[in-house]
């Protein structure tokens, strides 16, 4: 997945695309610009939990504050592309918040990864998985036959199923349709329509 | 335009599960009364509607486990998720400030803290307990998650709401929150739920003979809550006075709270109720002589305010809050923690001194009356939220 959203937002800055880059810092938080993308770096707020599950919804809650004050000094941005499951939940976020539209990447499964594992945080990944398809405005996929696993798992959503095909001369154009697909002229990112003064 | 206050919280009547429930229903309904609009967000409870007007405050009530785990750690945070896209729903329908988000623990910090920044709302906490003081220090890594959280809401909250001077210092001291940011605001109790209450001798009845005294021990069985020392301090007291002794409560230690009094020899003067309703232990508040708190940790002690209120004289550990709340043998009497031999002497101290009883329930009513009425709490809880938004 790194080096996938790696190639892709390097593809997407070439194409004339601003990309932010929001993602884990293993130590200290810190601002990267790789091939005119900006990459933050974000700092998980607590050192130690359980389980994957605790440590994906306390670490997406740092990168909605991040993606926040990003999209305060933007103005506005047009989608929010979440890979996988672990940052469902800050993509929601902002979604409900700043009404952007939310593209949802799946690139494996939680029933691909622990086949015949029906742990509680199985159950727990499986519940993300299924909140993420059922709410974001588009859902890529690399294979016809990922989409169909989509399907079959959380119910009829292949209307907003895209398959795009990474590494190819398709995918630039392919992913760039999934996102014009969704966005909407501007979101709604200041502070003002609550009255609160920025 | 009037300040709106948004209090996430995990519990709020007819969902009880500890003391936050009862605190947020009665700080809200207060709020209420002095202007201040209150939405309370929190966990859905079977046969509760999803919205409802309760004495003025707004309660929104989300689903809790439409993404569902066994694991408690990640359902809270999953609960967590749910409750700040719920409130996120009702701040976007305000139309205009000033606005609070209110957090109860590190129950709801995920919530209040992603509301915080993603809505550029002052962030208020009330941290009623710490992970440090209920397990004794950190030991595990489950431990140190609810710390590190405990210690990130305090880091990330404008203001700290601590219910005494005691959780005020541990907050500041195995937290890091600094002292400036904190406010010390008691829990409260309304006198008034203990007037007109019948059937008090009825429950008298049941547990107790006419010539027995009625001592009471109200809480969770736990470690922290010091069941344990009572046990030992029961035969010293039959010693020298003939009493019936109610633990009423339920929590991990029952089985061995039962196997302890079944092999105690004093199996016949010992009541191990389980959980009994609210009504049932007003009524034990007003019927018992003497109501023993004997906590190794406590925050507050709000048992000792409730057993205040009804005229109950209290024997209390001298720690935590209930050192704030007791003023020895003026407002209740107090023992060394963790003793024995010393909650055996407070409870005959009580027992034996009609005199002190008398002064005791003098002077306790009034400093009921006096510092933990809700109204004054809901003021004092309302500057703070000014503060915080100035």
């Amino acid at each position: 997945m790194a080096w996938y959203v790696c190639e892709l937002a390097r593809r997407l800055k070439k194409g004339g695309v601003d990309v932010y880059v929001l993602t884990y810092a293993p130590s200290e938080e810190r601002v990267d610009v790789d091939e005119g993308v900006v990459v933050k770096r974000v700092k998980p707020p607590v050192s130690v939990t359980t389980n994957i599950v605790v440590w994906s919804l306390l670490f997406t809650t740092r990168l909605q504050a991040v993606a926040a004050n990003l999209i305060h000094s933007l103005g506005s941005v047009d989608v929010v592309d979440a890979h996988e499951w672990i940052t469902v939940d800050a993509a929601l976020a902002l979604k409900d918040r700043f009404e952007i539209p939310f593209v949802y990447t799946i690139h494996s499964l939680e029933k691909h990864r622990s086949a015949s594992s029906a742990t509680p945080l199985n159950i727990a990944i499986e519940s993300v998985e299924g909140l993420g398809c059922r709410e974001a405005d588009c859902i890529v996929v690399k294979s016809e036959w990922m989409k169909h696993e989509v399907t079959s798992k959380v119910g009829d959503v292949s209307g907003k199923i895209r398959v795009v095909e990474p590494y190819t001369e398709r995918w630039l154009e392919g992913v760039l349709e999934a996102y014009r697909s969704v966005s909407k002229d501007g979101s709604k990112s200041s502070y003002a329509d609550l009255g609160i003064p920025t | 335009m009037a300040l709106k206050a948004v209090m996430l919280t995990w519990e709020f009547p007819p969902r009880i599960v500890g003391g936050i429930s009862p605190h947020v229903y009665n700080l809200s309904t207060n709020l209420v009364k002095l202007g201040v609009e209150v939405h309370v967000v929190t966990c859905d409870f079977p046969n509760t509607p999803e919205y409802e007007v309760v004495e003025g405050v707004e309660v929104h009530r989300f689903d809790s486990y439409n993404l569902p785990t066994p694991d408690f750690a990640a359902w809270i945070q999953l609960m967590n998720l749910n409750m700040q896209r719920a409130a996120a729903r009702i701040i976007k329908s305000m139309k205009g400030g000033p606005i609070i988000v209110h957090a109860h623990d590190w129950l709801s910090a995920k919530a209040g803290i992603g509301l915080k920044h993603l809505n550029g709302l002052p962030l208020v906490s009330t941290i009623h307990a710490t992970e440090y003081g209920r397990r004794g220090g950190i030991f595990s890594d489950y431990n140190r998650m609810i710390h590190e959280i405990e210690v990130w809401l305090g880091s990330e909250s404008k203001r700290v709401i601590c219910c005494s001077r005691f959780m005020a210092e541990q907050v500041q001291k195995v937290l890091g929150v600094p002292y400036e940011k904190i406010r010390v605001i008691p829990n409260g109790i309304d006198p008034s739920i203990f007037m007109n209450l019948g059937g008090v001798e009825d429950v008298r009845s049941r547990f107790a003979d006419k010539n027995e005294r009625l001592v009471l021990f109200v809480g969770r069985l736990v470690v922290e809550k010091g069941v344990h020392v009572l046990l030992d301090a029961i035969p010293k007291v039959l010693q020298k006075v003939d009493a019936k002794f109610v633990i009423a409560g339920d929590g991990y230690m029952k089985s061995e709270v039962v196997k302890r009094v079944a092999e105690s020899g004093v199996a016949s003067k010992v009541h191990v109720t389980g959980y009994l309703d609210t009504d049932t232990i007003r009524r034990l508040f007003l019927a018992a002589d003497v109501c023993v708190i004997p906590s190794l940790y406590e925050p507050f002690g709000i048992v000792a305010l409730e057993a205040m209120a009804a005229g109950c004289p209290v024997v209390a550990s001298d720690t935590g809050g209930l050192s704030e709340i007791i003023e020895h043998e003026k407002t209740g009497v107090k023992v060394y923690p963790n003793n024995p031999d010393s909650l055996a002497w407070g409870i005959l101290r009580v027992l034996e001194s009609k005199d002190l009883v008398e002064y005791l329930k003098r002077n306790m009513r009034e400093k009921v009356e006096r510092e933990y009425r809700w109204d004054n709490i809901a003021q004092t809880t309302k500057s703070v939220y000014e503060e915080a938004l100035n």
